[in-house]
């Protein structure tokens, strides 16, 4: 109880720092889901399957943009509080690094999937929330994670953030080289992230793997894998 | 607070090492301090203070040796210990962006400690007019100040201090040094860590010398004076060709015979005795070593 109670107290001081200080960013995340709106996107003279494959692919890039704000954001927060001792302050207070990465977790988890049920419900999109939201938060967490150990890796935050760029290409590697209309090249599978990307796709309704089990499962496993090898990484390091 | 023992020694470090690859910057370091007690960290940049400070605060474990805070051991028990030990770090490192108020209710919070305790620490340092301003418009001496705060927000009877009026004015410096004689006064032991000697003269019961990771010398500020410093006098004359000058004499029989001549001649304007200080004991040991 006490544990959750300082999980809590670090959650609300990230929003307090957000609200006081990185407003913009939030501000930002909501122009894009403003400007997301398929008339802004889909050329007006599209054809009809032009326009279904832009919409089938909308939603995941902006589910992109938003994970990437996630994985940038988290990344160089702590990298920036690690720099500058403010982590070894929270440190030596009772919370332990499993609160931190619990409260880190919830934080971007909440802010990210936040964003992506704005964005959906701006642009009017017709899709189950409650699957892509799912789908949204896995994504969230796995890229919060990983961010966190980056974060923790880097020595400042703008090592912090280049790490974090090449993390992201490489994650997003597969989406970003598949074409709207092709579905499952093999490549794509030497990629970790595809299964997740895959769900993504499936709950838009365009994924070739649609009621496949694994879709449903995979990126679950590899979430909680990435948490706890992140979670294990912070735990042994030393120099904290 | 809790201890787990009625313990004389609320601090016991023996042997503790920390090596940075082949670089040891902490060497077998071993001394004790009682409750109530102050002791001061003094050495050059870096002698290894502020990475000793970093092991007792059980942010960095040792490489060797061993250390117990109230009974505690620094390795094993290390949340209990840093239950009964505030922090003040050498950085000022505030959640900029957050108010002065915020930055102490979150540590409250993960203290599990009444917010209603905030009020007064802030109005006890001057900074309750501007606890609701971001710390980032702060200038040093009130980031300083805030951070003693937040180091005594769960009223530990240990403090660990690191440099806490490093880079500040004389008016500033003079708050916190108060500020710090009063918990003093209030029975809450400390060890500070140090490059002003007035601080350290002022505070500590006891002076630790430490360079290259080793401890030099260890006992009280006046017993390390008289052992390794000379009291000096100052004398004022005129001299012969009718210019004053000024001398620093030890008080030794040739000079004071010396002294006594050119009183008896009436060229002496002054006397002054010069007392030993922990200056040039430190300037000697890190000379010496």
């Amino acid at each position: 109880m006490a544990g959750l109670k300082r999980v809590l107290s670090l959650f609300i001081k990230e929003w307090q720092e957000l609200v006081a200080g990185k407003l913009w960013l939030l501000l930002l995340v909501l122009s894009l889901s403003l400007a997301a709106a398929d008339t802004v996107f889909i050329p007006p003279l599209a054809s009809a399957q032009a326009k279904t494959a832009y919409q089938a692919v909308l939603p995941v890039w902006l589910i992109l943009i938003i994970m990437a704000i996630c994985l940038f954001l988290t990344a160089s927060t702590v990298a920036e509080e690690k720099a500058e001792k403010k982590l070894q302050a929270l440190l030596v207070t009772p919370l332990s690094r499993a609160e931190y990465f619990c409260a880190k977790l919830l934080f971007v988890a909440l802010l990210g999937t936040g964003c992506l049920g704005l964005t959906l419900l701006l642009t009017g999109y017709p899709a189950d929330y409650g699957r892509v939201l799912l789908a949204g938060l896995f994504g969230t967490l796995l890229f919060a994670a990983v961010a966190i150990a980056i974060g923790i890796a880097a020595p400042n935050p703008p090592a912090a953030r280049t790490i974090a760029t090449m993390v992201y290409l490489v994650f997003a590697l597969p989406l970003l080289l598949k074409s709207p209309q092709s579905a499952g090249e093999g490549w794509r599978w030497l990629f970790p992230s595809n299964l997740f990307f895959c769900r993504l796709e499936h709950t838009m309704g365009s994924g070739a793997l649609n009621g496949l089990l694994p879709v449903r499962v995979v990126p679950a496993l590899e979430t909680i894998a990435f948490i706890l090898c992140s979670y294990c990484f912070i735990r042994r390091r030393k120099d904290i | 607070m809790e201890t787990k023992e009625r313990v004389k020694n609320i601090l016991v470090v023996s042997g503790l090492c920390k090596s940075f690859k082949e670089r040891k910057a902490v060497d077998n370091i071993s001394f004790s301090l009682e409750k109530g007690q102050t002791m001061g960290l003094l050495g050059p940049n870096g002698a290894g203070k502020t990475t000793l400070l970093q092991m007792l605060a059980g942010l960095s474990p040792p490489t060797a040796g061993s250390a117990t805070v109230f009974g505690y051991d620094l390795i094993r028990e290390v949340k209990e210990v840093q239950a009964r030990i505030g922090v003040v770090f050498e950085q000022a490192n505030l959640f900029e962006e957050l108010s002065a108020y915020q930055n102490l209710a979150l540590f409250c919070r993960l203290y599990a400690r009444p917010l209603a305790r905030i009020q007064p620490l802030l109005e006890r340092m001057g900074l309750w007019e501007r606890a609701y301003e971001p710390v980032k418009n702060f200038s040093r001496g009130l980031k300083q100040r805030l951070l003693i705060l937040r180091a005594l927000i769960h009223r530990p009877p240990l403090l660990l201090l690191d440099e806490p009026c490093a880079c500040l004015d004389p008016v500033s410096s003079r708050i916190i040094r108060n500020y710090l004689l009063e918990l003093k006064n209030r029975g809450v032991s400390m060890l500070l860590a140090s490059h002003n000697l007035e601080d350290v003269e002022s505070l500590c019961d006891k002076v630790c010398f430490i360079n290259r990771g080793r401890l030099v010398l260890l006992d009280t500020p006046s017993q390390l004076k008289i052992t390794h410093a000379n009291p000096m006098l100052r004398v004022v004359y005129r001299a012969a060709d009718g210019s004053t000058k000024e001398e620093l004499a030890q008080p030794t029989l040739k000079n004071l015979w010396r002294i006594s001549e050119l009183y008896n001649e009436g060229r002496v304007l002054s006397v002054h005795s010069s007392e030993a200080s922990l200056n040039e004991v430190f300037q000697k040991v890190c000379s010496n070593s």
